[in-house]
C-alpha cells in the first residue's frame, strides 16, 4: 500500500463533531428528509445534535441524517491511524474504527456495523 | 613528645574518620522521574517513562471518559492522554504552563499521561525506597509500590504497569 494513496470518504458532523464514514459505504444523499430514517447521533450514542442543517445518506435500504456540511473528502493513508488501545477500549461511541489526523482529528465510522453490528465485524 | 612530619597518610586518616558513613558505590540505583499533582510529589520508574512532553497539541475526542484528555501525535504515532489527576481522584484544575505529558511505556500498553509538573529525573539507591505505609490512603493503596523521602517530600512510588491494567480493565 503506497503512503500517497487515499481513502475516499463522506465527512459530515454529528453532534458538533468531525466523522466520517467509507464513501463505499454511502449509496446517495438526500436534502429533505425521507419518509423515514435514523439520525447519526443516535446510531453513535451522541447527544442530541446540535446544527439545524441536515443531509440523510443512503446506507443499503436504509436512511442515516446527518449534520453538514456533508462533503466527499480524500483522507492521504498517512493520515490515518488506528485508534490508541485506551481510546479503543474507553470510548463511549458505537461503530467507531479509526481516527484520521489533519489539522483536526475525524473520526472514521462503520455505518454497516451501526445498523447491523451482528453481520459486520465493526 | 617525637617531632614528627605530618604524611599524606596521616591526612587522610584523619579525613577517613571525619567523613562519617561510606556510601557504597555498588549499591543498585534506579532511575526515576519525580512529578507532582497539587503539592503531593509521586514517582514513575524512568524506565517507564520514554519522553516529557511540553507544549503538545492534544485534540479532544466526543464520547471519552473524563479521564481521557484526547489524542496527541508524537511524530507520527497518535498516542492517548490520561489524566492522572482523575485516575486518582483528585479535582480538575486547570492546565497549568508547568504542565507536561509523561510518553509512559508498560509492557504491553503505552500512553501519555498528563501531570502538573516534572520535578526531577534522578537515580536513586534502591535501598531508599522504602515499602508503602498502611496510612496511605485506600485509594492509592493498590498502586503505590514504595517511598522515597526526598528534601522535605515523601514521594509516592506508583506502579505503571498496575495503573494501565487497572484502566484497560475499567477499574480506574
Amino acid at each position: 500500500m503506497q503512503q500517497d494513496e487515499e481513502l475516499s470518504v463522506v465527512c459530515f458532523i454529528a453532534g458538533g463533531y468531525a466523522f466520517a464514514v467509507e464513501a463505499s459505504q454511502i449509496g446517495g444523499m438526500l436534502d429533505t428528509a425521507p419518509a423515514k430514517f435514523t439520525s447519526v447521533e443516535e446510531l453513535l450514542g451522541l447527544t442530541a445534535a446540535t446544527n439545524s442543517f441536515r443531509r440523510w445518506l443512503r446506507v443499503g435500504e436504509r436512511y442515516v441524517e446527518v449534520g453538514e456540511p456533508v462533503a466527499l473528502c480524500f483522507l492521504p493513508i498517512g493520515s490515518i491511524y488506528h485508534l490508541p488501545e485506551f481510546i479503543r477500549m474507553r470510548i463511549q461511541l458505537k461503530g467507531i474504527k479509526a481516527l484520521a489526523v489533519m489539522d483536526k482529528p475525524v473520526l472514521l465510522v462503520d455505518l454497516n456495523h451501526l445498523f447491523d453490528p451482528i453481520k459486520s465485524p465493526g | 613528645m617525637e617531632d614528627r612530619a605530618i604524611t599524606l597518610d596521616d591526612i587522610l586518616a584523619r579525613k577517613q574518620d571525619t567523613a562519617g558513613a561510606v556510601v557504597n558505590v555498588d549499591e543498585p540505583t534506579v532511575k526515576l522521574v519525580f512529578f507532582s499533582l497539587g503539592n503531593a510529589w509521586y514517582a514513575f520508574r524512568g524506565e517507564n517513562v520514554s519522553e516529557v512532553l511540553a507544549d503538545c497539541d492534544v485534540f479532544f475526542l466526543p464520547g471519552l471518559p473524563s479521564s481521557l484528555e484526547g489524542v496527541i501525535n508524537v511524530r507520527g504515532d497518535i498516542e492517548s492522554v490520561i489524566r492522572l489527576r482523575t485516575l486518582l481522584g483528585l479535582p480538575e484544575v486547570d492546565t497549568a504552563v508547568a504542565s507536561r505529558i509523561l510518553l509512559c511505556q508498560s509492557e504491553a500498553m503505552r500512553s501519555g499521561i498528563r501531570v502538573d509538573r516534572v520535578e526531577e529525573v534522578l537515580d536513586i539507591m534502591e535501598s531508599a525506597i522504602l515499602p508503602p505505609p498502611h496510612a496511605i490512603p485506600e485509594s492509592l493503596r493498590p498502586i503505590v509500590i514504595g517511598i522515597i523521602s526526598y528534601q522535605e517530600h515523601m514521594i509516592h512510588l506508583l506502579d505503571l504497569e498496575r495503573i494501565f491494567e487497572d484502566y484497560r480493565l475499567g477499574l480506574r
